[in-house]
């Protein structure tokens, strides 16, 4: 039988009552680190903020705004605390140009920092929050009150209105009479179609293994960046497989070049002059020739009158697209529609839900920024920036620039 | 400290402010170009609001220290520390617009989240462990007690065990009151002699002794108990059992009440570790919330003097 009893009192006999003056291994290790690791961060902030002010910036400065290093004051210039300076709207357009937006008929200009938000990790200044475009987009109002502007909240959910040309009522305004059926059926979209990176010897290249050459030599390529096509010319595109001479009957006139319609004329009067039946059937061979492609006016001279053809390269003059950025997709992926169009009046751009499969939440960017410009680039200025970084010191130099010749004299020294 | 039903008027409170400051997080963040700003507006009232609640939390050290104080009950101090020091971290990473910013800010955030971490490790702990300890650990003692009551307790078992051996090797003078008693009776034991075990049995006392002196006292003395043969309950329970056999049945309460202090002794051991085990997260969430505080104070100050 067990021997040992445990009551109370013989507990408490083994208990030392003075135990809890003493100090315990884990309460004085808990008190010192309580001490240590304090001044730890004391000490490392301290450290810190004897060198620079940096430890209190609201985060770290753009890669654009990186050659500044720890010179606050290149763009802090306002009036406030030690630390605490606001970016004036000087410091900004001191090194940036940014054509307003639509001066004359927005009702507030917003500040820089509004829309460009430094210290915001290492995301890019133009990458701009919708926010601060459908802030005003999403209901617009302008000085004169009305606006043909559609409202627009953001860019997925049906809450971007539809393109222009898609919403019914549209026509290619080309004034050519083109058959995009038959001509991919022959030779593809890019026999015609060409964006920047085409080069010379890949067209070579491409007619070598049978194909069409696309691009007659000495044509410019990379005339636009590579973000749109080339613009269709007759004498590019067409004459590489058309006959750049128009063919008539032999016997009195084999061809004439691709030109105006007076100036064939002219040319069938040189072969044909006092043949009045000849002149007659070759006068409606060439109504029907130019109007094989050409819409034609009928004029008083009893010569055709051709529409001048306005072939447009870029649909979007507010927006920004890239051709190139897009390239490793197929090109009726988007333009579905042209591989069965026998007119060309026919709209075979995408419409905004084409683009919205691919930008939207978890998929490509869909930011405003993506495709649109706040600021008027067409009215952009050049910019003398104050700053110079060319020999490492990053000094603010007084107007006129005669420093910063100075400076970069000597760096280049 | 339980999270119970006592704690519904601050459970209720903190859903009601976090609710609260979340709706009107999301409006300014999907409303406003540049979102949430830490230096002004909403983002400025939850950095104070936060401060000011991670300060009263923080107060619940110092209202510790000073008990006598009159500034309201511990267990009211032991609800705030809970409830508004878990509130002050989303109001606070409101504040900051869920960005880490700048070299200061970033180190904050990241004290700011072990101090969380750790919090909410340690209020987990605290609904298993204190369960755990009533059910296996019935023979606890008062933590810092524990290396003091071993000591007793390894006397306690020498003691027992010379009583036990010198009746083996029949020293009257040296054996226990009980088995004097046994041994004035004459009487017997099953086929064992009481009076003769206290002249003659100088092989038991002597496995005695080398059990207590191999396997029991080292279990006893070492305070982590590694090493020891005994730590495994299966292994200390066929040692004993072997014990048994060895010795005359006789000596039966002898070997329960070694067993009774190698069992107390184990329990201690657990004891320990899971005390270790409650507070170790102390040691994170103390010295990072007091970090936190003196760090988040000078913020506050640069942020809003200069």
């Amino acid at each position: 039988m067990l021997r040992r009893v445990r009551t109370t009192k013989n507990l408490a006999k083994r208990i030392d009552m003075e135990y809890f003056a003493r100090p315990f291994p884990m309460r004085r290790w808990r008190f010192w680190l309580s001490i240590a690791i304090p001044a730890l961060g004391l000490i490392w902030l301290v450290a810190h903020w004897v060198v620079s002010p940096e430890p209190f910036a609201s985060g770290p400065v753009s890669p654009s705004h990186a050659a500044f290093g720890q010179k606050c004051n290149t763009c802090h210039t306002g009036v406030g605390g030690i630390y605490f300076r606001p970016v004036t709207e000087k410091a900004c357009l001191g090194c940036h140009d940014a054509p307003p937006h639509h001066a004359n008929s927005v009702l507030f200009t917003p500040t820089c920092g509004s829309c460009h938000q430094e210290h915001r990790s290492r995301a890019a200044l133009i990458e701009v929050r919708d926010q601060a475009c459908v802030e005003c987009h999403a209901s617009l109002k302008t000085k004169s009150g009305t606006t043909e502007l559609l409202n627009v909240s953001a860019f997925v959910g049906n809450k971007h209105p539809e393109f222009y040309t898609n919403r019914g009522g549209y026509s290619d305004p080309s004034k050519i009479k083109f058959n995009h059926q038959v001509h991919i059926a022959l030779g593809g979209c890019d026999s015609c179609h060409t964006a920047a990176g085409l080069t010379e010897a890949t067209a070579k290249d491409n007619a070598d293994k049978g194909g069409i050459a696309t691009l007659r030599p000495g044509t410019a390529v990379n005339a636009i960046g590579g973000a749109y096509m080339l613009p269709i010319k007759f004498a590019d595109h067409c004459a590489t497989c058309h006959a750049d001479k128009l063919e008539f009957d032999k016997s009195i006139l084999e061809s004439v070049p691709h030109t105006t319609p007076a100036a064939i004329h002219a040319e069938i009067m040189k072969h044909a002059a006092g043949k009045e039946a000849q002149v007659a059937a070759l006068e409606l061979a060439l109504w029907e020739k130019c109007s094989f492609c050409h819409v034609l006016k009928v004029t008083d001279n009893a010569l055709p009158e051709v529409a001048k053809p306005a072939l447009k390269t870029r649909w979007f003059e507010h927006a920004n697209f890239s051709h190139e950025v897009h390239s490793s997709f197929t090109c009726q992926g988007c333009h579905g529609a042209a591989a069965n169009s026998t007119k060309a009046s026919d709209i075979l751009l995408p419409g905004v839900a084409k683009c919205e499969s691919c930008h939207r939440p978890k998929g490509a960017r869909a930011g405003c920024y993506e495709c649109h410009s706040y600021h008027d680039w067409s009215n952009r200025k050049p910019v003398q920036t104050p700053v110079d970084i060319t020999d490492g010191v990053r000094e603010k130099h007084a107007p006129g620039g005669q420093e910063s010749e100075t400076a970069m004299a000597a760096a280049a020294q | 400290m339980l999270i119970d039903r006592t704690h519904k008027k601050w459970f209720a409170a903190s859903v009601v402010i976090l609710g609260l400051a979340t709706v009107v997080f999301i409006t300014y963040a999907l409303g406003t170009p540049q979102g949430v700003s830490g230096r002004r507006g909403f983002g400025l009232v939850c950095g104070i609001i936060g401060f000011a609640f991670m300060l009263i939390a923080g107060f619940l050290g110092v209202r510790k220290r000073v008990p006598v104080w009159r500034i309201g009950r511990m267990q009211t101090w032991m609800r705030a520390h809970l409830w508004l020091g878990f509130l002050s971290f989303p109001l606070i990473l409101f504040h900051a617009n869920f960005h880490t910013g700048g070299k200061l800010t970033t180190v904050l955030v990241w004290l700011f989240g072990g101090v969380f971490v750790s919090g909410i490790f340690g209020a987990a702990l605290q609904h298993i462990l204190p369960h755990f300890y009533t059910t296996q650990v019935p023979m606890e003692t008062i933590f810092e007690q524990i290396g003091h009551v071993r000591e007793q307790l390894v006397a306690e078992a020498e003691q027992v065990i010379e009583e036990a051996a010198a009746s083996l090797e029949g020293d009257y003078a040296k054996a226990s009151e009980h088995q004097r008693a046994a041994a004035a009776s004459a009487g017997t034991l099953g086929d064992f002699s009481v009076g003769t075990g206290l002249e003659a049995d100088e092989q038991a006392a002597f496995e005695l002794r080398k059990f207590f002196a191999e396997e029991l006292k080292p279990f006893l003395e070492s305070r982590s108990s590694r090493g020891a043969t005994l730590r495994e309950g299966a292994q200390a329970q066929a040692a004993f059992r072997q014990l048994r056999i060895l010795v005359p049945s006789s000596l039966e309460s002898t070997l329960e009440d070694l067993e009774n202090i190698y069992e107390e002794t184990r329990q201690l051991d657990m004891q320990s570790r899971l005390h270790k085990a409650l507070h170790l997260w102390l040691f994170v969430h103390v010295p990072l919330s007091y970090t936190l505080l003196l760090l988040a104070a000078i913020h506050a100050v640069v942020a809003l003097r200069y």
